[in-house]
């Protein structure tokens, strides 16, 4: 029996050895491949992201305007941003390896693990805190945002997949992001870095990194466009125009261009990322390197810009109560603008309490992109657009002789010519050219009525936009277009639609009709030429900008138009004459005193507070006021009551001074370039703009006289220094 | 005893006991250097199993030439040593007594000396198998289920005692080879199955009882759910078993080899050098090398009941069927766990495994085992136990 017993058992071990061997069979041999590419799998790292070095801004002499520069993040894991379970536990089983922990109980060293490494994390933010000089508050609002962003990349790459995966929720989405450490303090000195590096040291989870930084060379005369980096949410991500494109498109806090040249230029700046894969030996498996944004240059030079800039500010300290000027130069067969220059200006690299304060100064508005950005009533430089409309609308011809008594209309609401208010002869009986010549009211509101105010703006629109479908303009995010009414817009506005007085307002360029400097700009380069481009401050903007003739308008009546800006300018009498004429150069210009409204310097906001009830305070900007009361950024104000204005009505009037308007293009054979200049309530046109615009364009000849006789030598570029050298930063 | 009936050196069955446990051991010390290479330290554990292979030999010497009988005369001394020391491990819970006794992974299984230290369960064993067989040599089992009554008594001292340590792996596997040594000597059919039923049925009572702490259930889950795709349970409680299965599946047919030790230098699988010394030698060696070392167990096996047929000593015949039972109860679960067909408990596979006690222990069982195999038939009598199955 015993045998037999013992034959038994050996047969049973035997049916238990083959169950073993079977169950063998099926993981080495049936699944055996599935099961190697797992374990192939499990050596892999995530890919990792190669992000390209952003292009640089260079002037038009290639001088670096902005650039990535190398410089060190102080960065935690991810892990302790998200205070993550998982990753926490894996601290702690650290902590437990220490000498220290050694024979405590189980439960013990878990619990005094845990205390280590919550101790160790405080240690970690106060630390950073003092080398920073951040506050708690402001690091854990940094730490949030980090949180937001990844969370926000996670449910983006988990709804961007097609295929669900095995994943059931986003969270369960592994992310390389998720074992890399992010930075915290950025850019930091090389104090903070030994401080971060000695105290902090021991810590895994944080560390020193060689990053880089958008550094913004720029002088201050390009402050107001040369624009930030930063990160984008929401439905800007929606729109990107690189959304099929893997290796461009915008992922949740990526820095792209937000504003200005930055924002202009992305397309060439961005350049496209890499990826690289490698192995737990940090073999590399596979490599995708990044392509390295394309630099991009402007069209405007610098110094040119600040030399224009002195000779702006110059200008409004001469006359007040003037507090800013703006002026813009294109050159005419390219359309490159030359110069952009808004005056006061600002630096970009100043403290927030700095920005907080100009933002504030109302009266100089130094954050005002005058040039651009802000429009104006352009005043009598919209005459020669309107002589246009005129003569291509068949109201007029170049002979159309008009007798100016000094006002339109007889009685009180008289319509006066500007020679009665400034106890002038009437200017008696003119052709167009003589009208422009002498920029008399009574003949453009003649023909402003004539035209009526739908086709004059109309053409307006067509002269200042070009084809109605094109984007109009150089293309950058703060640029204003101005406004040219419509009928409908005044009947909301006002109640009523356009009224004849609308078309005589309107032909002087006043009423509701505003552009900008380089808008203006461009008109006259569009009269110089005889067809609308587009404006640009790339040199070779991608963008398709072609020549599109003003339909209707014959070679005739640009002769006219022209001849009359140059008499205006160049023969006595003409109101540039005296203020504008140069020897060196032939101009064509044209003169403006646009009636102007003062800003607002002050205004009581009132506003409902969530917990009820209501708070006002007096503030210059509805921002200083939400920070003076305390409000969250999402505050709206229920009231404005304007306090005070700037700048204050003249005497007797209700209006403060007029804005000095000088526009020309020249030489007038050949037009090379065209200007623009507004100098913000300064007076006069003829009397404070124009001589500002001859002392500008002598310092364009005395500059860049080249530009006028396309002389090679201003041809853009000559000395770019090279790319710094980054470190590598995986 | 006549000398003259012993063997020479050592019959061909020790040596079918002692050769596949020699190629156990060397296998797990080239396993055991997989995860090694290329580590700072330099092979330390690598060495440190060398040595006590060297030590395991000698107490293979030790308790082979010591021979059986004379061990099986103290066999409840040996017992009551062993116990005691359970015992005394317990005590240490409530009493500080380190540094000789000290908690590793808050667990009371080790008992200090200096540099070397000792894994008093894998001793519990060896006397656990003498002692039983001790017992069992003259007694009759076949009237009465209560006959049984003493060699369970026997057989849940250490069962209970290791349990406490907590232990729960060494401590399941009293009750299996207690199982086959008393199949072995003779207990009746009925009364093993009422006993298997028992069994059967207080399993899930003791799995929902507060012994069976969570997360020792939450282990019968990990075999339960191991198939399920979800990438969050592989990657916390399923991980050790989903690591084991692509270390074992990976190897493939043939393996690997000795050169591609990537997912163990990388600690991919924990414990590969401990309980998981088998999902490495299936990496390194595939199918083929799977099948040979279950195929060295059986062999051990067979030879451990060779020696108890050819034997005419009661003693000698439970001894060895003990000894080689205990082993492959041990193997069996240890392969199981690792292939996700058992739940994962704290099992070394014998003689592979990292660990001096175990290795001491394990080839002083074969040595016990091989001792038997070296006494020849001494009468003519009617051989013990051999009498007529029902």
């Amino acid at each position: 029996m015993f045998e037999r017993r013992l034959r038994l058992l050996l047969s049973f071990s035997v049916v238990v050895a083959a169950v073993l061997g079977a169950r063998l069979f099926q993981l080495q041999v049936l699944y055996g491949a599935y099961y190697d590419r797992l374990s192939e799998a499990a050596l892999e790292r995530p890919p990792e992201t190669l992000r390209p070095v952003r292009g640089r801004i260079l002037d038009r002499a290639g001088r670096v305007l902005a650039g990535d520069d190398p410089a060190h993040d102080v960065s935690v894991h991810y892990g302790v941003l998200s205070m993550d379970r998982a990753y926490l536990a894996r601290l702690e089983q650290h902590a437990r390896r220490e000498p220290a922990l050694r024979g405590l109980s189980r439960d013990e060293a878990i619990r005094v693990s845990r205390e280590i490494v919550r101790d160790r994390i405080a240690d970690l933010w106060r630390r950073l805190s003092i080398a920073s000089g951040l506050t708690m508050g402001e690091l854990r609002e940094r730490r949030d945002s980090i949180c937001r962003r990844i969370e926000m990349l996670r449910r983006y790459l988990y709804n961007a997949r097609g295929d669900r995966g095995a994943e059931e929720s986003p969270d369960a989405l592994r992310l390389a992001e998720d074992e890399m450490f992010h930075p915290v303090l950025r850019d930091v000195s090389p104090d903070v870095r030994t401080r971060i590096e000695v105290e902090l040291g021991s810590m895994p989870f944080v560390r020193v990194e060689s990053a880089v930084r958008r550094v913004v060379q720029a002088p201050p005369e390009l402050s107001h466009f040369i624009g930030r980096i930063g990160e984008l949410y929401g439905d800007k991500i929606e729109n990107d125009p690189f959304r099929d494109d893997p290796r461009r498109r915008y992922l949740p806090g990526e820095k792209v261009g937000i504003s200005g040249v930055e924002r202009l230029g992305e397309a060439s700046l961005r350049g496209a990322r890499g990826t690289r894969q490698r192995d737990r030996d940090g073999r590399v498996l596979l490599f995708e390197a990044p392509e390295d944004g394309r630099d991009v240059r402007l069209t405007i030079d610098c110094e040119l810009q600040a030399r224009i800039a002195r000779v702006l500010e110059e200008a409004v300290a001469a006359n007040p109560p003037s507090t800013g000027a703006a002026c813009a130069i294109i050159d005419v067969p390219t359309r490159e603008v030359l110069a952009l220059v808004s005056v006061p200006s600002y630096d970009c690299a100043a403290t927030v309490e700095q920005f907080r304060q100009w933002r504030d100064d109302t009266r100089n508005a130094p954050l005002l992109f005058r040039a651009a950005g802000v429009p104006y009533p352009p005043g009598s430089i919209m005459k020669p657009a309107a002589m246009l409309a005129a003569l291509s609308g068949g109201v007029a011809t170049a002979s159309t002789v008009i007798d100016c008594q000094g006002q339109l209309l007889p009685g009180v609401d008289a319509w006066h010519c500007w020679t009665h208010w400034r106890q002038l002869p009437p200017h008696g009986p003119l052709d167009a050219e003589q009208a422009l010549q002498h920029s008399c009211n009574i003949y453009l509101y003649t023909i402003g009525q004539k035209l009526g105010a739908a086709r004059l703006t109309d053409f307006y629109r067509r002269i200042l936009y070009g084809p109605a479908t094109a984007r109009h303009g150089a293309g950058l995010p703060e640029e204003s277009s101005g406004r040219i009414p419509t009928d409908r817009w005044m009947a909301s506005r006002r109640g009523f639609g356009f009224q004849v007085g609308d078309g005589r307002n309107y032909a002087l360029g006043q009423g509701e009709i505003l552009v900008t400097p380089l808008l203006a700009a461009n008109l006259f380069a569009t009269i110089a030429d005889g067809a609308y481009r587009d404006p640009t401050l790339l040199v070779n903007d991608p963008r398709p900008r072609p020549a599109t003739a003003i339909a209707g308008v014959r070679s005739a009546d640009w002769a006219t138009v022209r001849n009359g800006l140059y008499r205006c300018a160049n023969e006595p009498g003409g109101t540039a004459f005296a203020g504008a004429h140069m020897d060196e150069l032939v101009i064509c210009g044209k003169t403006g005193s646009a009636q102007s409204v003062a800003r607002i310097a002050a205004a009581r906001y009132r506003f409902r507070l969530d917990e009820g009830g209501e708070k006002s305070v007096v503030a210059p900007t509805v921002e200083a006021a939400r920070e003076r009361l305390g409000l969250p950024e999402r505050a709206v104000p229920i009231e404005r009551a304007i306090v005070s204005r700037w700048p204050p009505p003249l005497e007797g009037k209700t209006e403060p001074q007029t804005h000095a308007w000088f526009a020309c293009f020249a030489p007038r054979e050949d037009p090379r370039i065209a200007l623009a200049l507004v100098i913000e309530y300064g007076g006069s046109g003829g009397k404070v703009a124009a001589p500002v615009g001859r002392q500008v364009l002598e310092t364009l000849l005395e500059h860049a006289g080249g530009i006028l006789t396309r002389d090679a030598a201003y041809a853009p570029g000559p000395q770019t220094p090279p790319r710094p050298r980054l470190e590598d930063t995986e | 005893m006549n000398p003259a009936m012993r063997s020479p050196l050592l019959p061909w069955t020790g040596w079918a006991l002692l050769f596949p446990a020699l190629l156990l051991s060397l296998l797990g010390i080239l396993g055991i250097y997989a995860g090694e290479t290329g580590s700072e330290t330099g092979p330390v554990t690598t060495l440190r199993q060398i040595a006590y292979l060297a030590a395991a030999l000698l107490a293979f010497l030790f308790v082979y030439l010591a021979d059986y009988q004379r061990l099986g005369r103290s066999a409840y001394v040996i017992y009551g040593i062993v116990i005691a020391l359970l015992v005394l491990l317990l005590a240490a819970k409530r009493i500080p007594m380190s540094p000789i006794i000290q908690p590793r992974r808050n667990a009371y299984r080790w008992i200090d000396f200096g540099p070397v230290s000792l894994q008093v369960s894998e001793l519990a064993k060896v006397a656990f198998v003498l002692a039983l067989a001790a017992y069992l040599r003259f007694r009759e089992l076949q009237s009465s289920i209560v006959r049984l009554v003493g060699p369970l008594v026997l057989t849940a001292i250490p069962t209970v005692l290791v349990l406490a340590e907590p232990d729960l792996g060494t401590a399941l596997l009293f009750l299996p080879t207690a199982f086959v040594m008393l199949f072995a000597a003779g207990a009746r059919w009925l009364h093993l199955a009422v006993m298997a039923i028992a069994l059967c049925v207080a399993a899930p009572a003791f799995y929902f009882s507060p012994f069976m702490s969570e997360y020792q259930r939450s282990r019968v889950r990990v075999v339960l759910r191991q198939n399920q795709d979800d990438p969050r349970w592989h990657m916390s409680a399923g991980f050790q078993l989903r690591q084991s299965k692509i270390a074992l599946g990976s190897g493939r047919l043939l393996g690997r080899g000795l050169d591609e030790s990537d997912f163990f230098r990388h600690k991919m699988l924990p414990e590969d050098h401990n309980d998981f010394i088998f999902a490495v030698l299936a990496h390194q060696w595939g199918f083929a090398g799977s099948l040979a070392v279950i195929a060295a167990y059986i062999m051990m096996f067979a030879a451990g009941l060779t020696a108890a047929s050819v034997s005419q000593d009661p003693l000698g015949r439970l001894a060895a069927v003990g000894a080689v039972a205990i082993i492959i109860v041990q193997a069996v679960v240890n392969m199981g766990m690792t292939m996700g067909l058992l739940p994962i408990t704290g099992l070394t596979l014998p003689f592979a495994s990292f660990g001096g006690s175990a290795l001491i222990g394990n080839y002083a069982c074969i040595a016990l085992a091989a001792s038997v195999a070296r006494r020849r038939p001494i009468s003519v009598a009617p051989r013990a136990f051999d009498s007529a199955d029902e």
